[in-house]
């Protein structure tokens, strides 16, 4: 799959909400770049911005201050149809589509000039790089959670974006389909050549899944710290059980607690 | 089917044939006189009877009813469409949809008499006029409960304001609507009756309140069975129409709470 995936860079950001109560600094000069096909996460506890950064980054919300530059230029002055596909914490399906029919929801809108033969036959393609082959004529209530985030996956994949963002999409599931969605994003984004913008708030799939870990800090939502992840990719299940990685997600716990007890006295 | 449906739908039949065997021995048994309360039978007995001029005036009143019932969904979901993608629309228009809901629109009845003589008209204003308002509020409400993340991604796909409104939010919105039809048909029927009461010589309303004024009370009975009739025929109309747009909404079984 070759085609261009553009750098992305945020300048300064600041985002302040007024209102008549409070003026919260949501997002403080928080500077990033994110190179073609890289996999960075955000994370930090609840209310230390990082939705509202991801909400920034694609256009949904205009900063206070501060630029967010797609291949240099300004964000504003681009058509950013196509450039980002979500995946959110609830799967957020059509309740009335099939598994098939919601993935083909994505080619129906941004690929017009598709029939919806090809529409539905694409759609079952991307049904199947997520591993849901067999599923197609399912309504989402007749799907498990996790097989319900994985059409939502699916429905992401299918506009074939080149940046992917991720809002705590496995946060909502439990442990053992966590870790196989885990794995799957893995194999993909190693096929895909997608960048990749993931928000979590758990600190061992950051640092599983990511080439760098972005770690924010609540009131105001700074960027504390960017750790370097030093595992090499292809990643295989196992590395969750080696004590580099452990030694790792225990640094960066360590870093959290020490932010927040300084904030405590602050 | 499963013999606990059986035995409930038994059970649901049972309390209606019970009711009207009490009625029935009731009446008998304290020597009633059929202008106070005819027995059931009495009244099965009219409807035979009286068939042909019960259908002669059912007519106006089904047409009434459709037309009131017509005229207030189309006119109440473009404006809901309004108020639900106009702040402007909403500030404006809604404090004095909540006023007119208050105010009891059956009183306008002898107004509309007045206004638009005697016949179709008058029935069929005050039948729209009351169906109006649930329509309004409910489908408003049901598009502006789609979720937003839905409509961000939709629009990260470049959809247009055509593509997000057919493809998500009314769809989204039909279980919302189909509760207000629900409500607004059985409130349609009451509103073409109150207007045939007032301002029509056809109609079962006018049946009930002719026959009501020269102590036919076998005939009124006569007429409040068949708009019964009427009215739950309706009401499974809506539930079919409902049923065929939505069939998965029913194996979900889930409708949100109505206004």
């Amino acid at each position: 799959m070759a085609r261009t995936v553009p750098h992305i860079s945020l300048r300064d950001l600041t985002l302040r909400y007024r209102s008549k109560r409070a003026n919260v600094l949501a997002v403080d000069r928080v500077s990033l770049e994110l190179s073609p096909r890289s996999f960075t996460s955000v994370i930090g506890p609840s209310g230390c911005g990082k939705t509202t950064l991801l909400k920034v980054v694609t256009g949904v919300l205009r900063p206070t201050s501060g630029e967010v530059l797609i291949d240099g230029k300004p964000l504003a002055t681009r058509n950013l149809a196509g450039m980002f596909g979500y995946v959110f914490q609830r799967p957020l399906l059509l309740p009335w589509r099939t598994a098939l029919e919601n993935v083909a929801l994505t080619a129906e809108v941004a690929r017009k000039d598709l029939s919806r033969r090809d529409r539905l036959s694409e759609a079952q393609h991307w049904l199947e790089v997520v591993n849901l082959g067999g599923f197609e004529n399912k309504l989402p209530h007749q799907l498990s959670g996790g097989m319900q985030q994985r059409v939502s996956l699916s429905r992401a994949l299918a506009l074939q974006p080149p940046i992917l963002m991720m809002d705590e999409p496995f946060a909502a599931l439990d442990e053992i389909t966590r870790e196989s969605l885990q794995d799957e994003l893995l194999r993909l984004w190693g096929v895909l050549e997608t960048t990749v913008l993931f928000v979590t708030h758990s600190i061992s799939e950051a640092v599983l899944l990511s080439e760098r870990v972005v770690v924010m800090t609540p009131h105001p939502g700074r960027i504390a710290e960017i750790v370097e992840v030093p595992f090499r990719h292809p990643r295989q299940e196992n590395l969750r059980g080696s004590p580099e990685f452990a030694l790792l997600v225990q640094d960066i716990r360590r870093q959290l607690r020490a932010k927040e007890s300084t904030q405590a006295v602050a | 089917m499963d013999t606990e449906r059986i035995a409930r739908i038994a059970g649901q039949i049972g309390v209606f044939v019970a009711f009207f065997v009490l009625w029935e021995v009731l009446v008998r048994v304290t020597g009633m006189k059929p202008v106070i309360l005819p027995p059931p039978s009495l009244i099965f007995v009219t409807i035979v009877k009286q068939w042909p001029y019960l259908l002669q005036h059912a007519w106006p009143t089904i047409f009434a009813i459709i037309g009131g019932f017509l005229v207030a969904a189309v006119s109440g979901f473009v404006l809901a469409v309004g108020i639900a993608y106009s702040r402007w629309i909403n500030e404006l228009v809604y404090p004095f949809l909540i006023v007119s809901q208050v105010l009891p629109k059956i009183a306008l009845a002898p107004l509309f008499l007045i206004w638009f003589g005697f016949g179709v008209m008058p029935k069929l204003v005050i039948a729209a006029l009351i169906a109006f308002f649930p329509i309004v509020v409910n489908t408003a409400r049901g598009l502006n409960s789609v979720e937003p993340e839905l409509v961000q991604y939709m629009r990260s796909l470049g959809a247009s304001w055509a593509d997000i409104f057919f493809k998500i939010s009314l769809p989204w919105a039909m279980p919302y609507i189909f509760a207000s039809f629900k409500i607004s048909i059985t409130l349609a029927v009451v509103g073409v009756v109150v207007g045939e009461f007032v301002a029509s010589d056809t109609g079962l309303g006018y049946v009930i309140e002719y026959a009501n004024i020269s102590l036919e009370t076998p005939v009124m009975f006569a007429g409040i069975f068949v708009l019964s009739l009427l009215g739950v025929l309706f009401f499974l109309v809506i539930l079919l129409l409902e049923a065929v747009t939505m069939s998965w909404q029913t194996e979900i079984s889930e409708t949100p709470e109505t206004m």
